[in-house]
């Protein structure tokens, strides 16, 4: 059975069109932030700051619209910060020992 | 047995199974995607985290800007970026149940999808070319090539992974045969590849 206009209408899913559009644009100005940034002559620690902090929000972009996270469950955005969280585990415990080894 | 008691008798057992409730509140195939994604972050974090090590280790540091040239590299981001806002759009035709916009938006994103790969052949050809190797290199620091290779050599198949996939995809779109939710799942997996891609830029290329 076919359903008649005004009925399908009213199922159409949500376009999420412009919001995709918007996000695509800021991610290029991110990117274009992040070149302008390394040309850029800044202390190295702001440099190295500074990028973490965009690559953090191209990101958290990229998983919250295009991925849809910002649409779905508590619980499924705790699945996917998982691997970021162990990521930092790993890399601050391990850290330490190779600062005491290597003297850095 | 009639089909309406054969469907009294399969309801409780699917119903014990289910728990009466869906807690990530997505598709059985969507939630499997989701965690493969997660596990293959888990593979990319202990790449780049042993990256990280390799550095700290490392006395000197060659600049890879300088190396692979930012425009060459920043062009490849671009590409994959545009790629993955294709695949945004391709997802979104694909809910709206617009076959011709799923088709040209899959299109283009494969066509992203393919010209970085071949952006990369040529990054990897003037690399080795400039004799660099997997285990050594001009600039004296063995890691530096050797995780250069592992890292967007892995990236890169999974690139190569997505394109074939996505290709599958688009094939089946044009026979029809491709649902909004297939469509869905699919780009998760783009958006994913371009989203370590992100990282890899940052943390290998500009830092």
């Amino acid at each position: 059975m076919t359903t008649a206009g005004p009925e399908r209408e009213r199922h159409q899913p949500e376009s999420h069109r412009r919001v995709y559009l918007r996000t695509l644009l800021w991610l290029a100005v991110l990117m274009g932030l992040k070149v302008a940034v390394v040309s850029a002559v800044m202390p190295r620690a702001l440099t190295v700051g500074t990028l973490l902090v965009l690559m953090a929000l191209k990101i958290y972009l990229i998983a919250a619209f295009f991925m849809h996270l910002r649409f779905e469950r508590a619980t499924l955005v705790y699945v996917a910060l998982t691997p970021v969280i162990l990521l930092i585990v790993l890399f601050f415990g391990v850290a330490p020992d190779f600062g005491a080894v290597f003297g850095r | 047995m009639s089909s309406l008691e054969a469907t009294e008798t399969r309801q409780p057992v699917a119903s014990e199974w289910s728990g009466g409730r869906a807690p990530f509140g997505v598709s059985t195939y969507k939630f499997g995607m989701w965690l493969f994604l997660m596990a293959d972050a888990m593979t990319f974090g202990g790449l780049l985290a042993g990256y990280g090590m390799a550095r700290l280790a490392s006395a000197t540091w060659p600049r890879a800007t300088e190396i692979f040239g930012i425009e060459l590299v920043g062009l490849m981001t671009l590409v994959l970026i545009a790629s993955s806002g294709a695949m945004a759009l391709a997802v979104d035709g694909a809910k709206q149940g617009d076959r011709t916009r799923l088709i040209r938006f899959l299109t283009l994103t494969v066509l992203g999808g393919a010209t970085f790969l071949g952006l990369q052949a040529y990054e990897w050809s003037r690399f080795t070319a400039g004799g660099a190797g997997l285990a050594s290199n001009p600039w004296g620091v063995p890691l530096f090539s050797g995780s250069f290779f592992v890292i967007t050599g892995f990236h890169g198949l999974h690139v190569l992974s997505g394109v074939i996939y996505l290709t599958v995809a688009l094939l089946m779109a044009r026979r029809g045969g491709l649902t909004a939710g297939g469509t869905e799942i699919a780009g998760l997996y783009w958006h994913f590849v371009d989203l370590v891609w992100v990282a890899i830029f940052t943390l290998f290329y500009l830092i």
